[in-house]
């Protein structure tokens, strides 16, 4: 991993949600660079190097947003945690649930970060900093 | 004659007797000899002082000695003991003059010692002077009569007592009707002591009404006609009431076939004929009821097939009686309620009180109508089934409503579920473009903030905090909807841990505000745990927040009542105003308390409806300035299920 620029995929259907995440990264100020899909099975192509998505870079962390098109954040992570080449990348969850049980299942599926949309800034912050330092081996508690 | 001689020569007494002795007696005359000798009973001739003078071979026999043995022998020497004073007693009478002859039944002792019975007569032979010369004794063996006749006196007594003590009442009766004996059932029965009964004739006990009957029975016994005759009939009780009885008489006749009495037998059936009359009561009373009622009352063999049907029949499925009579209940269900039906049918013949059952009969136009019947089995004297009795009632109307409101209530469930399904997707829904325009907002606010002027910051933030509080409305909205679409499977919960759990949660708010918190012992209940801590984190935290003083004190206590669990959250808070106590329960109904607190008035009603999924209801009691305490209940799954 790169201490200097941090590898992004963003998973979001929303380009008003693309645009103000994109925004908030700008905001925390570290180096990024920032891959877009914009569905559940787009995303796992992407991951895995398949169609389009041959030669693309592996991510640092995966922004995954929950409710989304073919299959749903929550599958999206399931499967990246059954693939034993893409399970030791971090993933944050970005969604406006903050439903007990969205929150419970995602991390029963072992994500790193439960972030809730509109972003607050200073988690959304000190969460990308942390997983750029220590990658997979963060994992913050959001209280229910 | 030899032995005679030489006897009377030892004897004291005086030749003029032996003279007479020989004189007297015709000796000579060879038919008196042989009558003497052949005589079949013993004879013996004796002396004045018992001495035997002579003997005949039938004596000799009956006694079991020889001749030669005999004449060394007293009279008493072969006497039972018992029977020697007696017949001393008579002997000495007789050779006293005090009586000419005696006889006496007595026991002799045979050489062998076997005890034979006798009859012994003796007269005492006089001259013709008068002088008593010497005694005649003949002696018959009786033994075989004399046990004819204890035998009889035995079976005699044995009869008496059959008839004394025999359970049936008996009676022997005069031909002119007066009672001759009776037994001690017999006196029961009437209720008469025996002596009473005694001076009563048979028709004086007799009912008025039945002494007609008595009167020709009795004759047909006296010309023979019959040998005996049976009949039910009313005597009068002493006490003036009437005993019902069965009664068998037969007449006795003598040898020359003239009668001598009547034998009765007597049983008293005054119950049975009581119960008999109830039955035919009731009989009655069934068929007037089933002649006349608007119910289907019926009949049927163990088949199924009706043996009887009562008129309605015709108003309630158009038949008549005879066209359903032979006909089988089984060719007129609905095919859907076959088995069901067959099953309760099954039950009932096996003996068994099958819980009424709901099914249709097709009417005679081929229609359906819904009956619902009550059967029972009639058991025949052997106790088991022989056919069955059933009461069926229209029930048409009442399964019409019962449909309908079934048919209301599942739409309403329906309807409901489909509520919550959609406010729980708009809410869902609606949350993305509003997190979207906070986010701008919020960017506006971040990239702009110092480029624009006071009037424009004001306004972008009153922007963002309607849209934040509409945030927290759709929130609410969404864990109300939650409580029963999302609300998860009901466990074995401990509510000490919830409770526990739901002050982790308030940890902040309870140091923030310095709040006591006291609870008892909590008991374990079925619920989801998830909801009961949002119940008890709800209720606490609004007692936190609504607090009056600066040293909040809650009180968490439990305790049974009928059967649930009532559990109470105490506060001393502000309190409510006892109008507001129903609507404070109400979705975003924020009471006037409110105004001044923080939050969107969702708590109390989320509350409610977690209460209600687990079977309970929750209400408030409270003075305004001293406290709330709030109340809910929770069934104890437990007792529900022993009820």
């Amino acid at each position: 991993m790169s201490m200097n620029t941090l590898e992004i995929l963003l998973v979001e259907d929303n380009p008003g949600d693309v645009r103000l995440t994109m925004e908030a990264l700008k905001d925390v100020g570290i180096p990024y660079h920032l891959n877009i899909v914009r569905d559940g099975v787009e995303a796992l192509e992407f991951l895995r190097s398949e169609g389009k998505h041959s030669n693309v870079p592996r991510p640092d962390v995966v922004l995954l947003d929950l409710n989304l098109p073919r299959k749903t954040g929550h599958q999206v992570l399931a499967e990246i945690r059954a693939d034993d080449n893409l399970k030791t990348i971090p993933v944050v969850m970005l969604t406006i649930s903050r439903a007990e049980e969205d929150i419970l299942k995602a991390y029963n599926l072992e994500v790193n970060s439960y972030i809730n949309k509109p972003i607050n800034l200073e988690q959304f912050t000190h969460v990308l900093q942390s997983i750029r330092e220590h990658g997979i081996n963060f994992v913050e508690r959001t209280q229910l | 004659m030899e032995a005679m001689t030489h006897h009377s020569n030892d004897k004291d007494m005086g030749d003029r007797i032996e003279q007479h002795d020989v004189r007297t007696l015709p000796w000579n005359d060879i038919r008196f000899r042989v009558i003497f000798e052949r005589a079949a009973i013993g004879i013996a001739l004796a002396d004045m002082k018992g001495q035997l003078l002579e003997i005949n071979t039938a004596l000799c026999t009956l006694l079991g000695y020889t001749r030669q043995e005999m004449n060394a022998l007293m009279f008493n020497d072969f006497t039972h003991p018992d029977d020697v004073t007696l017949d001393m007693g008579l002997y000495r009478q007789l050779i006293a003059g005090q009586r000419t002859s005696y006889a006496v039944e007595k026991r002799f002792i045979r050489r062998d010692q076997h005890i034979i019975w006798g009859r012994l007569t003796a007269s005492l032979v006089r001259d013709q002077v008068g002088t008593p010369q010497f005694v005649v004794a003949m002696l018959e063996d009786i033994t075989a009569h004399k046990k004819d006749k204890e035998a009889l006196l035995e079976s005699e007594e044995r009869f008496h007592d059959a008839f004394t003590y025999a359970a049936t009442g008996m009676a022997l009766v005069g031909i002119d009707g007066r009672l001759l004996k009776v037994n001690q059932a017999f006196c029961e029965i009437v209720g008469y002591a025996e002596e009473d009964l005694l001076r009563k004739t048979f028709q004086s006990l007799t009912h008025a009404d039945d002494l007609d009957a008595d009167f020709v029975y009795r004759h047909q016994l006296l010309r023979g006609e019959k040998r005996y005759y049976h009949r039910e009939k009313r005597y009068y009780h002493k006490r003036g009431h009437i005993v019902w009885v069965q009664l068998s008489v037969s007449l006795v006749r003598d040898s020359q076939d003239e009668p001598l009495y009547f034998v009765a037998q007597v049983q008293d059936i005054t119950e049975r004929r009581y119960i008999e009359a109830e039955l035919r009561q009731s009989e009655e009373r069934y068929r007037l009821l089933a002649e006349n009622t608007s119910d289907l009352v019926g009949l049927h063999g163990l088949d199924g097939r009706w043996t009887y049907v009562s008129p309605s029949c015709q108003a309630l499925l158009g038949f008549q009686p005879a066209e359903l009579e032979g006909a089988n209940i089984f060719d007129l269900l609905h095919p859907n309620d076959k088995e069901h039906f067959t099953r309760f049918h099954k039950a009932l013949i096996e003996g068994n009180e099958p819980p009424p059952i709901t099914y249709r009969i097709r009417t005679k136009s081929g229609e359906y109508t819904w009956f619902e019947t009550m059967a029972r089995a009639i058991r025949g004297s052997f106790g088991h089934v022989i056919n069955t009795e059933t009461s069926s009632r229209d029930v048409s109307k009442r399964v019409k409503t019962s449909q309908e409101l079934a048919r209301q209530a599942r739409k309403l469930a329906r309807s409901n579920a489909d509520l919550e399904q959609f406010a729980y997707i708009a809410s869902h829904d609606l949350q993305e473009p509003l997190a979207t325009m906070i986010g701008y907002l919020q960017l506006l606010q971040r990239r702009y903030g110092d480029k624009l002027d006071a009037d424009a910051d004001e306004y972008i933030a009153y922007a963002i905090d309607g849209a934040t509080r509409m945030q927290a409305l759709i929130n609410d909205l969404l864990a109300y909807s939650r409580v029963n679409t999302r609300g998860t499977s009901f466990e074995q919960t401990d509510c000490n841990q919830v409770l526990q759990h739901a002050l982790a949660n308030l940890t902040a708010a309870i140091e923030q505000s310095g709040a006591l918190i006291h609870h008892t012992a909590l008991p374990s209940l079925v619920g989801d745990a998830t909801q009961l801590t949002s119940l008890f984190q709800n209720l606490i935290s609004n007692a936190i927040k609504f607090r009056n003083t600066t040293h909040p004190e809650i009180t968490i206590g439990v305790e049974r009542q009928n059967g649930d669990w009532l559990f109470s959250v105490r506060d001393n808070g502000i309190g409510i105003d006892m109008e507001q106590a129903e609507t404070i329960f109400r979705v975003f109904q924020r009471s006037e308390r409110g105004e001044h607190y923080p939050g969107t008035g969702i708590g109390l009603a989320v509350c409610k409806k977690i209460v209600e999924r687990h079977g309970g209801r929750i209400w408030v009691e409270s003075q305004p300035q001293h406290g709330s305490t709030f109340f809910f209940t929770i069934p104890d799954a437990t007792q529900q299920k022993d009820e």
